[in-house]
């Protein structure tokens, strides 16, 4: 299973689409998959850790809220993360605790700032073979 | 949705609001024939969503560099009624005050030709850029609130700029009324360390060489006085401040939609009843990101300043560096307007677009192979655009795209048979802003000319870029 895919809809933005077996698995690939805009994430390290909790109305809700958090992590914390965790998660979508991976950002394994994630076109769904999610970035 | 655009007069195309249910205005593009074959029907759409919103003033108003974005294209300006209308995060976009500054200078690319190759790396040493750069200033929780709520007038009384840069600034530098309370404390995290840094993507720091001058009274006026002088421009925005603020609110207001049951089209519209909390709390968020911005530029304008001086040893102001003029693309703005012979108070939404009141600069920019224009507002746009002209040309194709086609080396390569000297944090920033994903701006230029919605003063072409 692709972890993520980039889907060619927006001219002035990115959108892509990720995918898990489980719920777990989809949040750390959206991740992986936000990051891989963000920086160039296969030259990132995995020396730093960073706690992250999150919390949501529904599943939906705190997939935005996690990825919306990750954003905001590489300014206050100034860290490019290349591997996610997710260690708890309740089922009805209303919080989740990860590990995540990365390094110090520096603009050499840059790539563009993300400023935030959008509703547009923004979908969670159960498939054949696990879950998956459509997220547009503002960029 | 495009056939239903109606043509009135050349470069006037209009929706009439009885095209789709719930219009309560029509819509209305400027452009020409080319311009409009060009616009996404979804863009266009887009306009007649925002048709839809309470209190909303006739017409809805596409530029001819309109483009689709969330919500609202890119190149689009919508008032509201300041009593019945809305105020919306929406309708403003995620870089609040992304903007423009233009400084010129007395020097001629023939005496600085040589130099170009110290200038831009010393250039992109001076002013932090690309995803992760650390910026220079360390601000104190106060200082940050001072920035949010004094703008420019914090920045020139800290050594950053003179009185003579506010002067030249759009709002003088500083909206009144900007209240950092209204801040959540994560944009502060975000955006305290990046104050002096320019960003990434579509953000850059251009050496211009000026072409053509198409109205030399009004140039002279400006300081602009001959083909080839060189001048500066710095395209960026509120960086991570502005981006929570808009993210912030844009959850506040949509709650607030189902609050005051306003019924919205897209998700990405929301907005709140300009009189609500919810409207006026984003209002003066919005003021502290757009006085953030206002001194994000003037700091790196400074520090382009000293670094001509380190360059070429002599003064900045014996090199007249002053700033022709500073303004926002993304802004939400109190304004009095006459509608149908009638003064009213409107909350007027830019996104990608520049105000442009009779006689005052609109600064366009291009992109890094393509020409940026200084352009003066004029009566005519107070009477079809509420005082507002273009921003830019826009992408015609995506960044992913661009990385597929282009290669990064061989677009600097490219730049620099053209003259250009390109500097960026990776090659892979060149490829994706790569001159041809980007559309034709004199395309843009002929309709806003043409139109009068502002006027040609000059071309300018980049000679020297830094990208993050």
């Amino acid at each position: 299973m692709k972890r993520f895919e980039f889907i060619e809809d927006l001219k002035s933005d990115v959108m892509f689409e990720a995918y898990g077996k489980s719920l777990e698995e989809l949040f750390a690939n959206a991740a992986f998959g936000l990051f891989s805009v963000i920086c160039q994430v296969d030259q990132v390290g995995r020396r730093r850790i960073k706690l992250v909790k999150v919390r949501g109305d529904n599943m939906e809700d705190l997939m935005f809220n996690w990825l919306q958090e990750l954003i905001g992590i590489v300014e206050t914390d100034n860290l490019f993360l290349s591997r996610f965790e997710i260690l708890k998660m309740r089922e009805d979508g209303t919080y989740l605790e990860a590990r995540c991976y990365g390094e110090a950002a520096a603009p050499e394994k840059g790539g563009t700032v993300v400023k935030a994630v959008t509703y547009y076109k923004y979908e969670l769904r159960k498939t054949r073979d696990g879950y998956s999610v459509r997220v547009s970035l503002d960029i | 949705m495009k056939e239903r655009l109606r043509q009135t007069s050349s470069y006037v195309w209009e929706l009439d609001k009885n095209i789709r249910p719930k219009m309560r205005v029509k819509a209305k593009i400027i452009g020409s024939k080319r311009v409009i074959e060009d616009v996404d029907d979804a863009a266009v759409e887009q306009l007649t969503n925002v048709a839809c919103l309470p209190g909303v003033i006739e017409p809805v108003v596409g530029l001819p560099d309109m483009h689709w974005g969330y919500g609202l294209p890119m190149g689009a300006v919508s008032a509201f009624d300041a009593n019945e209308g809305v105020i919306s995060s929406g309708l403003c976009g995620f870089d609040i005050n992304c903007g423009v500054n233009s400084i010129r200078t007395n020097l001629t690319f023939e005496g600085i030709r040589e130099k170009m190759n110290e200038l831009v790396p010393a250039l992109f040493q001076s002013i932090p850029c690309g995803v992760g750069s650390k910026g220079k200033l360390r601000l104190t929780p106060t200082q940050l609130d001072e920035v949010l709520t004094r703008g420019l007038n914090w920045a020139v009384e800290n050594g950053y700029g003179t009185k003579e840069d506010i002067e030249s600034t759009e709002e003088n530098g500083c909206m009144d009324g900007a209240d950092p309370s209204r801040v959540s404390d994560l944009a502060k995290r975000r955006g305290g360390p990046q104050l002096g840094t320019l960003g990434a993507g579509n953000h850059f720091l251009e050496i211009q060489r000026v072409t053509d001058i198409f109205d030399e009274e009004t140039a002279k006026q400006w300081g602009v006085v001959g083909k080839n002088q060189v001048l500066v421009m710095i395209h960026c925005g509120s960086r991570g401040l502005g981006h929570q603020v808009a993210t912030d609110y844009l959850k506040i207001q949509e709650r607030a939609v189902g609050r005051y049951n306003i019924w919205l089209p897209d998700r990405q519209l929301a907005c709140a009843p300009a009189k609500s909390k919810e409207g006026q709390d984003y209002f003066a968020a919005m003021k502290c990101a757009v006085n953030y911005s206002f001194a994000n530029r003037l700091v790196m304008t400074q520090w382009v300043r000293e670094t001509f001086e380190k360059v070429f040893g002599r003064s900045w102001e014996d090199m007249d560096m002053h700033t022709i003029y500073a303004l926002c693309h993304n802004v939400v703005k109190s304004e009095e307007h006459t509608i149908n012979g009638e003064k009213k108070k409107l909350f007027v939404h830019r996104k990608g677009a520049t105000r442009a009141f009779p006689g005052d600069p609109v600064l366009i920019a291009g992109t890094m192979g393509t020409s940026s224009y200084i352009l003066k507002g004029t009566e005519k746009a107070m009477q079809e655009t509420f005082g507002s002209s273009v921003h830019g040309a826009g992408r015609a194709m995506s960044r992913n795209l661009a990385i597929k086609k282009f290669w990064g080396e061989r677009v600097r390569q490219e730049l620099g048979q053209s003259g250009i000297t390109a500097k960026s944090t990776h090659p892979k920033v060149l490829a994706e802003e790569a001159p041809r994903a980007y559309k034709d701006v004199e395309m843009v230029i002929e309709s806003v000319h043409g139109s009068g919605i502002s006027l040609k003063v000059a071309r300018m072409v980049p000679m020297g870029v830094c990208k993050g």
